[in-house]
């Protein structure tokens, strides 16, 4: 069991993790859904055990919320649910919906890059777009780690920001 | 659509970001932090919401400007040079400085490279760090010295620290800053021309279209209005508890007292007005609402109102000024309130 969930906990870093992610970003692209999709996760997440989940808590939610989109497109397509050892299955979701919803993500995300300061801006694409670490960030443009890491929450929280207005009109 | 909704909501974004970015450090959380992150996303669904669509949006931001025309080391000069306009857009780099980046064999090194120039050139220069807020939005900083700034809706702070000085441009909006002592360092904001110096004190930055509004709260201020082509040091005027000085371009410092509390009742995003214009009240107003007051007609926008209202409630001020039978009210939802004077308030 510890061996089996500390597998699936890894899912959610590196190119794996990458694409669990591009699948609960097709969820998330309708305002309503993502209310739903969020609606489910939280419930579950409130029944674990804290000491089940607190080692790895991102990757637990991650892997929660998965889950969920996962049971809902099975139901959606008159299927018994899965187990959570059927993720092969959201592997092939490379649809072209899919990739022009994440084409659209990213244009949402260049138009508010263009809202931020130029600092920020230049530490969010060194980090993001150019794979700087933040030590080298800091060191390159001569700021604290510290400082590094306020541009990109900031950087993210205005990207968020600049999209939820939208979704809202 | 609700504005106490949206206001929490922008909370809740911003705690996701600062825990997506911590979430993703190469070291993993201290236990504590762990727990406090489950405890965090515990609270709501909007919680795991704003939490799932930041994950998803911090990784889709390796696909943002997957041409590389945005050169970075410009964008860290541009910020430097503090010429910084309020919403500036990509420089559009020409189409060789292009194709020379491409050509260039590691991208990243590449970068470092520019960011390396670009930090040579201006190492004598002070970092700037940039605060702003959306509409509606307040929030508090607390700078590296200690000091604190309240910034209110739609406000852009940059703030310039070395061993010299503490200097803060207010680009944009309205600042109530209380300083903390440092008697090697002033403390320095800057709105456009206008210069206000403070040590160890209390004091509230207005900075509008046409003019620059500092009251003091506690301690003394020095206010100084520079002029564009002089080098001559402007004279300073010095302002204690109470007082306020209106500074406009091409004007000379008008001096007043007035009642500390009201010029920081946004604050507590109240809306104080002692015999203001309606025309005023309702650019107050639209500083802190989206859906926006139009006031038609210039009897009634220059009719004097009399109230203290909730920022996030234009409605109620709405309602009080409907008590008079001679103005009608065209509501465009989600748009604007016009307010129109009718003939008979005209004489």
């Amino acid at each position: 069991m510890a061996r089996n969930q500390r597998r699936w906990l890894d899912e959610f870093t590196g190119e794996p993790g990458k694409r669990l992610l591009r699948y609960l970003a097709a969820r998330l692209v309708d305002a309503q859904q993502a209310d739903d999709l969020a609606q489910e996760t939280y419930l579950r997440l409130l029944r674990v055990d804290e000491e089940a989940v607190i080692r790895e808590p991102r990757a637990y939610a991650l892997r929660v919320a998965a889950n969920v989109a996962h049971e809902w497109r099975s139901l959606a397509r008159n299927r018994l649910p899965h187990g959570s050892d059927a993720l092969e299955a959201l592997e092939d979701e490379s649809s072209p919906e899919r990739a022009f919803e994440q084409r659209e993500r990213v244009d949402r995300l260049n138009r508010a890059l263009e809202t931020l300061s130029p600092n920020c801006r230049a530490v969010l694409l060194l980090h993001r777009r150019d794979k700087l670490t933040r030590e080298q960030i800091a060191k390159t443009v001569g700021i604290s780690v510290g400082m590094v890491k306020k541009h990109l929450a900031q950087g993210l929280a205005v990207c968020r920001r600049f999209q939820s207005g939208r979704d809202e009109t | 659509m609700n504005n106490d909704v949206d206001k929490a909501t922008a909370g809740i974004i911003e705690q996701a970001a600062d825990w997506v970015v911590r979430l993703h450090e190469d070291v993993s959380l201290p236990a504590a932090e762990r727990r406090a992150f489950l405890a965090w996303l515990r609270q709501s669904p909007v919680h795991v919401r704003e939490f799932l669509q930041a994950e998803v949006d911090w990784l889709a931001l390796e696909g943002v400007d997957s041409e590389h025309g945005i050169d970075v080391a410009a964008l860290l000069a541009e910020d430097e040079t503090n010429v910084v306009p309020l919403r500036e857009s990509a420089p559009a780099p020409s189409r060789s400085a292009k194709r020379r980046y491409r050509d260039v064999a590691g991208l990243a090194a590449a970068v470092i490279v520019a960011v390396a120039m670009a930090t040579h050139f201006l190492l004598d220069s002070q970092s700037t760090e940039s605060y702003f807020t959306a509409l509606g939005e307040q929030r508090s900083i607390v700078l590296p010295d200690g000091s604190v700034v309240e910034l209110n809706t739609r406000s852009r702070l940059d703030v310039r620290f070395d061993d010299a000085r503490r200097d803060v441009d207010l680009l944009a909006g309205e600042a109530l800053f209380t300083v903390e002592k440092d008697s090697s360092r002033p403390f320095r904001v800057f709105s456009g021309a206008i210069e206000v110096q403070a040590v160890g004190t209390q004091f509230n930055v207005y900075r509008q279209t046409e003019q620059t509004v500092v009251t003091v709260l506690e301690g003394r201020v020095a206010v100084r209005q520079h002029e564009v082509n002089s080098t001559v040091p402007p004279e300073a005027v010095e302002l204690s508890v109470g007082e306020q000085a209106v500074v406009q371009a091409e004007a000379t410092l008008r001096q007043v007292t007035t009642s500390p509390s009201k010029a920081v009742a946004w604050r507590q995003r109240r809306l104080v007005f002692e015999d203001e214009p309606l025309a005023n009240v309702a650019a107050e107003f639209n500083r802190y609402n989206s859906q926006r007051i139009v006031v038609e007609g210039d009897v009634l926008r220059a009719r004097r109102i009399n109230g203290v209202f909730n920022a996030d409630r234009p409605e109620r001020m709405m309602q009080f000024i409907m008590r008079s039978s001679d103005v009608e009210l065209v509501e465009v939802p989600g748009k604007e309130w016009r307010l129109v004077g009718l003939p008979s308030s005209s004489e």
